[in-house]
C-alpha cells in the first residue's frame, strides 16, 4: 500500500495535475467568474492547437533532442497552404474541402520534417543545432519565396474560416450567443489519441522510447537508426503541420509572424508535463496537463487582477518550481 | 623544413582555418559586390560597434555549452541592468548633473550585484537542485524579464547623462573604445579558458562530468563559476546597451539569444559540452558581423537577414562533414596500404 503511494506519488504526471488542482481552487476562490462553462470552453479552444504542437514536440523530446524549428514548420505549411488556396479561391473561384486543406498543410510538415532528418541523421547533428539552423532557413525561404504579408479573413479559404466558427454541442447562453465545444478541441483529442497510440502500441512508436534511452543499445536490438530519425522528424513534421493549420484558422488571419518565438513556452509546457529533457520517457496524458496548466496560468491571470506585466515573472516562477520538483523527484527514485 | 611547417600546420585548429576561409571569402565577395561602400570608414566603424554585443552575448553562451550547458537568461539579464540603471539614474540624479560621476561609478557597481545575483540563481538550481540548464535559464529568462517589467510597467528607461553616451562613442584612434575593450575582454577570457585550472576543468566537466567528480573535482563550484561569469558578463552587455542605445527595456534584443547560439555552434563549440575552442569564437562573430553588414549594403530584406545564420551553419556544417568524410576515407587508404605492404613483404619472404 505506502510503495503504491510513493510509486504514484513520483510520477510525474501526478504533479501536473495537483498543480492544475490547486490552481484551480485558487483560481475560484479569487474569481467565481473561472468556473463559469464559458471560461472553460474557452481554454480548451486556446489550448487545441499547442497542445497539437506539443505532441510532436513530445516525440522529438522522447527521442532525446530539442526540436527548435516546430513553430516555424508550422508557421511555413499554414502560411503556404493558405496563401496558395487564396489565390486559388480568389482567382479562379476554386473552394477546397477542409480535409484537403489539412492534408495539404500536413504533408508540407512532413517534407520539412525530413529535413531535419537529413541533417540528423546524414549530417550526424545534435538536434538542437540542426532544427535551430533549419527553422532560419524554414524562415527565410517563407519570407523570401512564398510572402510575408498578412492574409486577411476576406481572402482566407473560406472551409477555414468556417471551421473557426464551427462550434459542437452548443447551447444558448444567458444573453443569446452561442455557446459550444470549439471544433479545433476535438482535432487536437484526435491527434492526441493517435500519437499516444502511435507510441504505446507500436513498434515504431517503441523504437523512439528506445533510441531516446540508449542509442547504442536501440542499433543492437535492430533498430535501424536512419529509418527511426525519419520517422520521428516526418512525425513531428507533420504534427507541426496541422498544428499551424488548426492554429491559423482559429486566429482566422494568416500572420506569418505570429508563432514566433514560442517554441521555448510549448517546450516548457511539454518538459513540465514530465516528458525527460534527455530522452526516452514522456507521455501524451503529461503533455496535455503541461498545456493546460501553462495555459491556465496565462490566460486567467487577468481574471484575477494581475496586471499583465506580472505574467513572465508568474510564469518564470512557475517553470522554476515544476522543474524543481520534478529534479527532486528524480534525487529520490535514484535514491531507493 | 617541410615536416616542421606540417607539424605547425597541424597544430592549428581545423576550424580556425575553416572561419578564417570562410570569413575571407565573404569580406572578398562583399568588396566585389560592393566595394565602394563596404570599406568606407564609416561603414567599418559601425561594424565595429555592432559586434560588441552579440560578441558578449556570444561568450556567455560559449562558456555555458563547454559546461554542457545553456544560458538563455543572458539577454533578460542586461536588460535588467539597464532597467535598474535607468531608474536608479532618473530618481538619484541632481538637476545640475553634479553628482554623475558617483552614479555612472553605482552603475557599475549595481551591474556587478545583478549579474552575480543572477548567475548565482542560475547556478543554484542547476547544480544544488539539479534541473537541466536549459530548463531553469528558460524560467529565470522569464523571471529577469517579469522583474524587468514590473519595474517599468513595460516602458522604456532612456535620457541617461551625457558623460555616458560620451563613453559610448569614444573613439580610440579609429577603432571604438568599447571594441576595444570588448577586445580586451575577449583576451582575457579566452587566457581563463584556455590556460587557467578552472578553464581546463570546466571542459572537462563538460565533457564527462561523472569521471571530473570521481577525479575530485568540484563540479559545483565549476559550476557556480561559469554562470556568474556568464552573469557577469551579461551584465556588462547591458552597460554597453545603456552607452549605445541611450534606452533600456525590459524586452530588448530577443533575437540575440539565438544569433549568440548560432554564433557559438558556428565556432564549433558544441553545445553536447567539452569540444570547442573558445578562440576561434571572434571569428565566427566577425563572419557573421561581415554577412549582416553586407545583406543591409546589398539591401536584401531584413526577413531574409535572420535567416543567413541557418545558412552560414549549415554551410560550415557541410565543409565539416566534407572534410571529415576526405579524412577518415584519406586515413582508411592509408591503412589498406600498410596492410598490403605488409601482405607483400610477407609474401616474399
Amino acid at each position: 500500500m505506502k510503495t503504491n503511494v510513493r510509486r504514484i506519488a513520483l510520477k510525474s504526471e501526478v504533479l501536473s495535475l495537483l498543480l492544475i488542482v490547486l490552481l484551480c481552487i485558487a483560481f475560484s476562490i479569487a474569481n467565481p467568474a473561472f468556473f463559469h462553462i464559458i471560461n472553460i470552453l474557452d481554454l480548451l479552444k486556446v489550448c487545441s492547437y499547442p497542445t497539437i504542437f506539443a505532441c510532436g514536440v513530445m516525440i522529438v523530446l522522447i527521442s532525446g533532442g530539442l526540436d527548435m524549428s516546430f513553430m516555424w514548420i508550422g508557421m511555413f505549411s499554414a502560411y503556404s497552404t493558405s496563401k496558395m488556396l487564396s489565390l486559388l479561391q480568389v482567382g479562379q473561384g476554386i473552394v477546397m474541402p477542409l480535409p484537403v486543406i489539412f492534408a495539404i498543410s500536413t504533408c508540407i510538415g512532413a517534407l520539412l520534417g525530413s529535413f531535419n532528418a537529413l541533417l540528423v541523421s546524414k549530417f550526424r547533428l545534435p538536434v538542437f543545432i540542426a532544427t535551430l539552423s533549419s527553422a532560419n532557413i524554414f524562415m527565410g525561404v517563407m519570407f523570401q519565396f512564398i510572402g510575408s504579408e498578412y492574409i486577411f479573413p476576406a481572402q482566407m479559404p473560406v472551409r477555414m474560416i468556417e471551421f473557426s466558427k464551427t462550434l459542437l454541442f452548443t447551447t444558448q447562453s444567458a444573453d443569446g450567443t452561442p455557446v459550444g465545444l470549439h471544433a479545433s478541441v476535438l482535432v487536437a483529442a484526435g491527434v492526441c489519441l493517435v500519437v499516444h497510440f502511435i507510441m504505446r502500441y507500436t513498434l515504431v512508436g517503441r523504437s523512439v522510447y528506445c533510441i531516446g534511452g540508449d542509442e547504442a543499445a536501440a542499433e543492437r536490438v535492430g533498430f535501424s537508426r536512419t529509418r527511426t530519425r525519419l520517422f520521428i522528424f516526418m512525425l513531428a513534421g507533420a504534427i507541426a503541420g496541422l498544428a499551424g493549420i488548426v492554429g491559423v484558422s482559429n486566429i482566422q488571419v494568416a500572420n506569418p509572424y505570429d508563432f514566433q518565438n514560442r517554441e521555448l513556452t510549448v517546450t516548457a509546457a511539454v518538459v513540465i508535463g514530465g516528458t525527460r529533457i534527455t530522452g526516452g520517457s514522456g507521455s501524451v496524458i503529461g503533455v496535455v496537463l503541461g498545456v493546460i496548466l501553462t495555459n491556465i496560468i496565462s490566460q486567467n491571470l487577468v481574471l484575477i487582477g494581475v496586471q499583465p506585466e506580472y505574467s513572465k515573472f508568474v510564469f518564470g516562477i512557475l517553470v522554476l518550481f515544476a522543474a524543481t520538483v520534478q529534479g527532486l523527484q528524480t534525487k529520490l527514485r535514484n535514491r531507493k | 623544413m617541410k615536416t616542421t611547417t606540417k607539424r605547425l600546420l597541424r597544430r592549428i585548429d581545423r576550424k580556425t582555418v575553416q572561419l578564417l576561409l570562410l570569413a575571407v571569402v565573404l569580406f572578398v565577395v562583399m568588396i566585389i559586390l560592393k566595394g565602394d561602400k563596404f570599406l568606407r570608414a564609416k561603414n567599418i566603424e559601425s561594424m565595429l560597434f555592432q559586434l560588441v554585443e552579440p560578441g558578449l552575448f556570444a561568450m556567455c553562451i560559449g562558456l555555458a555549452y563547454l559546461s554542457k550547458g545553456i544560458d538563455l537568461s543572458v539577454v533578460t539579464i542586461a536588460n535588467l541592468v539597464g532597467v535598474v540603471n535607468g531608474i536608479m539614474l532618473r530618481t538619484c540624479l541632481a538637476p545640475d548633473g553634479s553628482n554623475v560621476g558617483m552614479l555612472l561609478a553605482l552603475c557599475v557597481v549595481i551591474a556587478v550585484g545583478v549579474g552575480l545575483t543572477c548567475g548565482i540563481i542560475n547556478a543554484f538550481f542547476i547544480s544544488n537542485i539539479g534541473i537541466f540548464p536549459i530548463l531553469v535559464t528558460l524560467g529565470t529568462q522569464n523571471l529577469f524579464m517579469g522583474i524587468a517589467m514590473m519595474l517599468t510597467q513595460g516602458r522604456a528607461e532612456g535620457n541617461f547623462p551625457q558623460p555616458l553616451m560620451d563613453f559610448g562613442n569614444a573613439m580610440v584612434g579609429p577603432i571604438p573604445l568599447l571594441t576595444l575593450l570588448f577586445l580586451l575582454l575577449y583576451a582575457l577570457m579566452c587566457v581563463v579558458v584556455h590556460r587557467t585550472p578552472y578553464g581546463r576543468k570546466l571542459q572537462w566537466m563538460g565533457s564527462n562530468s561523472k569521471v571530473t567528480w570521481y577525479t575530485g573535482i568540484n563540479n559545483r563550484r565549476i559550476t557556480y563559476v561559469t554562470y556568474i561569469l556568464s552573469g557577469l558578463l551579461a551584465a556588462l552587455a547591458g552597460l554597453v546597451i545603456m552607452a549605445r542605445t541611450n534606452s533600456a527595456k525590459a524586452d530588448y534584443g530577443s533575437t540575440y539569444v539565438f544569433q549568440a547560439l548560432l554564433t557559438c555552434v558556428l565556432a564549433g563549440i558544441s553545445p553536447l559540452g567539452g569540444t570547442g575552442k573558445y578562440y576561434n569564437l571572434i571569428l565566427s562573430i566577425i563572419t557573421i558581423q561581415i554577412t549582416s553588414t553586407g545583406f543591409n549594403l546589398l539591401r536584401i530584406s531584413p526577413l531574409i537577414r535572420d535567416s543567413i545564420f541557418g545558412i552560414l551553419l549549415v554551410l560550415s556544417i557541410f565543409i565539416d562533414y566534407v572534410s571529415q568524410t576526405q579524412r577518415t576515407r584519406r586515413l582508411n587508404r592509408a591503412a589498406i596500404r600498410q596492410l598490403q605492404q605488409a601482405g607483400e613483404k610477407e609474401a616474399v619472404e
